[in-house]
């Protein structure tokens, strides 16, 4: 299939013809929809980057995909059983294809703002100039907004897939509600592991922190959490 | 005496309401198309989904849009003279490309997510379309430019005029974009109207970037990289003192 058709095929999101997808034996939408988080994800990922320069924008482009390739990826087995446990009709190979149309999509959104989002970050007040503070707050809101923005449409897409394959929608909400939990859950704490994405102002530019795996994503903000209080009681 | 008037006039039927189907030729010429733009907008939209060659439809709507900015550039041009008679029609003509090219991925992307079945060169002769409809109303409104041009003395209040008329032909452009997808089977015009945000949002930066557009400065453009929300602020500072 073209790849111009598969973007404009998930993007409209006609339950029927995306369920042929998964019907499909072979592992070319499997390969379609890895093609395009990378493609997608990389351009996302260098205008994210771009706010502290060519090579942040260069790690995050190369980051991004990773990102969402690890949690499809990490996510595939408990996905598959949890879709089966709330009893929808869905092997291991479609829950893992599903996850990654509905990841593809967001990438593809993410992708076709690219070239805006790096257009208005590469005019925003940059490192160590005298608006630094509200130029790093605005690209910090464009660029959340952003990924919440695709995020709905890319699990609302999912969900209307779901209630098809599902023929209930209550199944297929359950389906969704488990399937966000979980790739959340590890989500977050992938993009702990690979951070840098925004780049704080007052870090080096490093592909990974020092010690990526030292920590976890939960244990930082139980730290944040407790400090917060225990400032505030001091005070 | 037969009080029946069906019997004597058959019933109309839907097709006698309509207008006769009149395809658009190959080799349109410039004032026609402007009259299609203007009056028989569905007209075009059909053109565009028969799946007919599209692009020389598109050099004469870009070549439309071209001539509808330039004259508004001299006329922008003309309240600062100088070099930028020449400087503004360009960099308004050149801004305006650069901003829809950027913006072209997202407007086929949610053009999609909206329901519409088109292809990137349908989505393309839609945007060009819908450029040059707002590039022929700005030359509708060039010569009310053309008096506060010659009345008005503050450079910022010039500004608020020109963005005034800007945002009036951008408003028509844009409803003529979202009638097109929705003749297209798009059935979700929110799309659109977040595409429209994005648009003016680049538009607004693009007038920054390529600054300046009104007023005289030492240079005709500045690497100095400035987000157009700290622009305006510290002209709305200069008018202050």
């Amino acid at each position: 299939m073209h790849w111009e058709l598969a973007i404009r095929q998930l993007c409209r999101a006609n339950a029927a013809t995306l369920a042929v997808w998964l019907d499909e034996k072979d592992s070319r939408y499997l390969r379609l929809s890895l093609m395009l988080i990378c493609v997608g994800g990389a351009m996302y990922g260098a205008a994210l980057g771009s706010w502290r320069g060519e090579l942040q924008s260069l790690y995050v482009a190369i980051k991004f995909p990773l990102l969402l390739c690890l949690t499809a990826l990490g996510n595939a087995l408990i996905n598959s059983m949890l879709a089966q446990l709330l009893g929808a009709p869905i092997s291991f190979r479609q829950s893992l294809l599903a996850v990654l149309m509905s990841f593809a999509l967001l990438a593809v959104i993410l992708g076709a703002f690219a070239p805006v989002a790096g257009f208005i970050v590469l005019h925003l007040p940059g490192l160590g100039s005298r608006g630094q503070v509200l130029g790093y707050d605005f690209y910090i809101l464009l660029n959340v907004a952003l990924i919440i923005f695709a995020g709905v449409i890319a699990n609302s897409q999912l969900y209307r897939l779901l209630a098809h394959v599902c023929k209930s929608h209550i199944q297929a909400k359950q389906i969704l509600t488990a399937w966000l939990a979980v790739n959340l859950f590890l989500g977050a704490q992938i993009s702990w592991n690979l951070r840098p994405f925004f780049g704080s102002p007052r870090l080096e530019v490093k592909f990974l922190r020092a010690n990526p795996f030292d920590g976890s994503f939960y244990e930082a903000i139980f730290y944040i959490v407790v400090n917060r209080i225990g400032n505030k009681n001091h005070e | 005496m037969n009080n029946d008037d069906s019997s004597t006039f058959p019933p109309l039927s839907e097709e006698d309401f309509t207008l006769p189907k009149v395809q658009l030729p190959d080799n349109i010429r410039m004032m026609h198309l402007v009259d299609v733009l203007l009056k028989t907008p569905q007209q075009f939209f059909e053109h565009i989904r028969s799946e007919q060659p599209l692009l020389h439809y598109n050099i004469k709507l870009i070549l439309l849009a071209f001539i509808g900015l330039a004259i508004y550039g001299v006329i922008m041009g003309s309240f600062t003279g100088g070099v930028q008679w020449v400087a503004v029609p360009i960099k308004i003509m050149v801004g305006t490309t650069i901003s829809a090219l950027l913006c072209y991925p997202s407007l086929y992307i949610l053009a999609a997510l909206s329901g519409a079945d088109l292809r990137p060169a349908q989505i393309a002769t839609l945007l060009s379309s819908a450029l040059a409809l707002t590039a022929i109303l700005l030359l509708g409104f060039a010569p009310i430019a053309f008096v506060f041009t010659f009345s008005i003395q503050t450079l910022e209040f010039m500004g608020a005029i020109h963005l005034l008329l800007g945002f009036g032909s951008l408003y028509f452009g844009v409803r003529y974009l979202a009638q097109g997808l929705e003749a297209m089977d798009s059935q979700d015009s929110s799309f659109i109207k977040f595409w429209l945000i994005v648009f003016v949002v680049t538009l607004l930066q693009m007038s920054t970037t390529l600054r300046p557009i009104l007023g005289q400065e030492d240079y005709l453009l500045t690497s100095e990289k400035k987000f157009f929300l700290v622009h305006w602020s510290e002209s709305l500072e200069k008018l202050r003192h």
